[in-house]
């Protein structure tokens, strides 16, 4: 009897670890549970309507060329799939030609239609008279310009009728501000400064004319830019963009997953909700709807903090290169029913 | 003669269910600290090591601490009641030091003679008061004459310890008064000749007085209840140098009664390298005095902490060899407890470094942090919560709030402390004092002031500074507020005479 103790009695703190080790999945497992349970109760009691959606679904949103000119053909694409989007996204220029003012008709359009409208907000310069002199080569957009309130009418004019508007919608300012193919971007990656500054500028010229329905999406390419972040009083949401391009190009075909996952993780330290702006996957080098069911599946079981997805639905999307690639949704019936199927078992919003 | 449940012991034995629930508990607060580490250490976390490393030993270091206690919980054992056997000889000494009031001895004296056992009770006297003289005359005490001994307590028990004979010997502090069962209690234990000595519980009278004593007694509810209890069944409870009882040939074995600043624990670090085993009674049979004020406070925390230091620095490393297994943790985990001053002021300064200068031990979201922390939270909560129910007396249960705010008050203490062990200062052992001391002590809490003026200063500038907008600036001055806020109390101690306007508290 005392010669096995005295052989169990050292082993006791081995067995203890070594069990502590084994059954540490199930401890985690067990407590993401209950933390998720506490999200959907937390959901269910109600948060602000268009900031983050409610029962714990996610919000469905598409860009379409035609939207939010035209609606009807949205309209049809709505009633197969038996649900309706909760974002239309459409994208604006900065400038002073008439279509660079805010698009007061098209919100209340998009208002009408039960949807949350996404903007994507370029700043732009070349369309500013002051910077079509002759001669004048760079069409770089000066960050520190736009901090110093050069632009200061165009942003307070357009932020004005965004307050006659009055209600929610996103505003994705300066986007892929880290991508070195837009204008604003090159600045901003030398002086990360100029762009926070600029981003605060703008920011701060909303507040004082009262608009208080904008939702602010920061919103860099790929993994996120951290040294760009404005800070989280300045953002209301993060936003990404996710593409595979298939076999175009010198592209290969890359799993939702491979793309996603780091920047998902990147994204999360700043605890705002985030949002895929923009997503898409070539027709060319794979499945392209198991690709969007694999997408769904994910954001369902591993990226729970993505609250919102828009369909970048552009079938003919110029790309710098100079080939064309379609990146649409909308005509490919296997997507479609797998779409439908999700719309049935609920994780996007019901009407 | 025996009384069938003796004051001050809640419990005999504990049950199996017991037992299952606290293994259950303490197994998950294992696994929440690991889900807490496993997430603290993802490589994902932007790090500047250089403020990284001091903020995960603080962190974890507090954790630490609480595992310790739930280890303890785990080995927790009452020892049975024996009746002790007739005919053992038993001395009871007692020291009187220079400065000590005679009033305490005359309370302590006839109390130690009117303890039922039959024994001599010697008063070991160094005071050098003619008064003592005629007290223990009054009283049929033996004084032994001790005037001109040198080595403080320890000096003068090893010198008593020549001149008598007893197989039993019980040391205890003048300012406890014992209760007529106290040798019934531990005597029987001896029957083991194994048994080197038997600790009982360390209680208070005057614990009522002021803030600072209510708060040093709830320091000591859990080291007398589950910590020693703890001690217990792993083979390792310690001398306790306020009312130990020793078996004489325990202490020739090891040449007498240890001359150290934390001389009851080298005594018994001794005793059990030397081979003998000792037993803990938790149960209430003298009540002693527990520093009243602030000043007096702090000195009994600079002698112990600086000893466990030295124990730890120059004789540990020599003799753990010859401990048996769980004694080695035990006694490791004990002289190492007074680390806890570095993980105070760790999270005490790095808020204020944070605000002024902007610089980050680490990058993480702040709800990552949060719901990381609570299953940890919650199952220290909950165990917390459970454990109160092998707490010697009713009274003791609770959250022990004074005793945390005390001790999170007594960093600079400590910190000096390990400073004068490193460099081989001298701290002089002086025994407790066992008188309050009036005045205000604003020197002591300098340290504190300037935390306080430190954090509200940073909070002021973090406001404004371009940082205000960075997500961790909001949890960093919620930090620097609640460290102000958490040294108020030590504080107000060391001026609390500005509030008493001479008024006796009750």
């Amino acid at each position: 009897m005392t010669s096995t103790k005295n052989i169990i009695k050292p082993l006791l703190p081995v067995f203890y670890i070594g069990l502590l080790l084994l059954s540490f999945p199930l401890f985690d497992a067990a407590f993401t549970s209950v933390l998720s349970y506490l999200r959907v109760a937390a959901g269910r009691i109600g948060t602000s309507v268009g900031v983050v959606p409610k029962n714990n679904a996610i919000m469905l949103g598409i860009y379409k060329p035609e939207v939010p000119y035209s609606m009807t053909r949205v309209d049809s694409l709505e009633n197969m799939l038996g649900g309706k989007f909760d974002i239309f996204s459409f994208y604006q220029t900065w400038g002073e030609r008439e279509e660079d003012n805010f698009q007061l008709d098209l919100m209340r359009a998009i208002d009408r239609h039960g949807a949350i409208a996404l903007i994507t907000w370029e700043p732009w310069i070349t369309e500013f008279a002051r910077n079509k002199k002759p001669g004048i080569q760079n069409n770089r957009t000066d960050l520190q310009e736009v901090a110093d309130g050069v632009y200061d009418d165009y942003v307070r004019s357009w932020a004005r009728d965004a307050v006659v508007f009055g209600k929610p919608f996103y505003l994705r300012f300066a986007h892929e501000m880290n991508n070195p193919q837009y204008p604003w971007s090159a600045a901003a990656k030398e002086k990360p400064g100029e762009f926070i500054d600029a981003w605060r500028h703008v920011w701060k010229l909303f507040k004082d004319e009262g608009a208080k329905n904008v939702l602010w999406v920061w919103s860099p390419k790929g993994t996120m830019a951290h040294e760009l972040y404005p800070g989280g009083e300045y953002v209301d949401w993060v936003g990404t963009g996710v593409f595979n391009y298939g076999s175009y190009g010198e592209e290969v075909w890359q799993s939702f997953e491979y793309i996603y996952e780091p920047i998902y993780r990147s994204a999360l330290r700043y605890e705002k909700p985030i949002m895929i702006a923009e997503i898409g996957c070539s027709p060319l080098g794979g499945n392209q709807a198991q690709w969007f069911a694999d997408a769904l599946k994910g954001l369902q079981t591993r990226y729970h903090e993505t609250d919102a997805i828009v369909f970048y639905n552009n079938p003919a999307d110029q790309t710098l290169a100079g080939s064309v690639i379609d990146w649409s949704v909308d005509k490919n019936a296997e997507i479609l029913d797998m779409l439908k199927r999700e719309v049935e078992y609920g994780i996007f919003k019901k009407n | 003669m025996h009384r069938k449940s003796p004051p001050g012991r809640s419990r005999d034995c504990i049950s199996i269910t017991e037992r299952v629930i606290t293994w259950l508990l303490v197994f998950v607060g294992s696994e929440a600290i690991l889900y807490f580490a496993i997430w603290w250490f993802d490589p994902e976390h932007h790090v500047r090591l250089v403020f990284f490393v001091p903020l995960s030993f603080a962190t974890f270091w507090l954790m630490y601490e609480s595992s310790i206690y739930w280890f303890y919980l785990l080995g927790l054992k009452i020892p049975e009641r024996r009746p002790p056997g007739n005919g053992i000889t038993v001395d009871v000494f007692t020291t009187a030091a220079p400065g000590e009031p005679a009033e305490m001895f005359e309370k302590a004296l006839p109390a130690l003679v009117a303890i039922t056992y039959p024994h001599k009770t010697y008063l070991l006297d160094g005071s050098g008061n003619p008064q003592l003289k005629t007290l223990a005359e009054r009283f049929a005490v033996e004084r032994i004459d001790c005037t001109d001994v040198g080595g403080a307590k320890a000096g003068k028990i090893n010198y008593a310890l020549k001149q008598t004979s007893g197989e039993i010997i019980l040391v205890i502090d003048p300012d406890h008064i014992a209760e007529p069962h106290f040798l019934d209690t531990v005597l029987g234990h001896f029957e083991d000749r194994q048994v080197g000595f038997v600790q009982v519980v360390q209680a208070y009278y005057n614990q009522s007085a002021s803030f600072v004593a209510r708060a040093a007694a709830e320091q000591t509810y859990g080291f007398y209840g589950q910590i020693l209890m703890g001690m217990n069944g792993y083979g390792s409870p310690l001398v306790i140098g306020a009312n130990c009882t020793f078996r004489r040939k325990a202490l020739e074995s090891i040449g007498g009664h240890a001359v150290h600043l934390v001389e009851d624990f080298v005594t018994s670090l001794r005793l059990h390298a030397e081979g003998w085993n000792s037993v803990y009674v938790p149960e209430i049979v003298a009540r002693g005095l527990v520093p009243e004020d602030i000043n007096s406070y702090f000195n009994q925390q600079l002698k112990w902490a600086t000893g466990m230091f030295q124990v730890l620095f120059t004789m540990l490393p020599k003799i753990v060899v010859s401990l048996k297994g769980w004694q080695k943790l035990c006694y490791l985990m004990s002289s190492t407890y007074y680390f806890v001053g570095l993980a105070i002021s760790v999270n005490l300064v790095l808020p204020v470094v944070f605000l002024f200068f902007g610089i980050w031990a680490v990058e993480m979201p702040i709800r990552g942090y949060m719901i990381h922390l609570i299953p940890f939270a919650a199952t220290f909560l909950i165990i917390h919560r459970y454990s109160q129910k092998w707490m010697r007396d009713r009274s003791e249960r609770g959250w022990q709030w004074r005793g945390l705010l005390l001790k999170l008050g007594s960093w600079p203490i400590y910190l000096l402390s390990l400073l004068f062990a490193m460099l081989g200062i001298k701290v002089s052992y002086l025994p407790t004092s066992k008188k309050r001391q009036r005045g205000i002590f604003p020197l002591l809490v300098l340290p504190h002031i300037l935390i306080v003026v430190l954090s509200v200063a940073s909070i002021a500038w973090g406001l404004h500074s371009p940082l205000r907008d960075f997500d961790g600036t909001k949890l960093m001055i919620f930090f620097a507020a609640l460290n102000s806020l958490l040294m108020l109390p030590t504080i107000a101690a060391a001026f609390s005479a500005l509030f008493q306007r001479g008024q006796r508290s009750q």
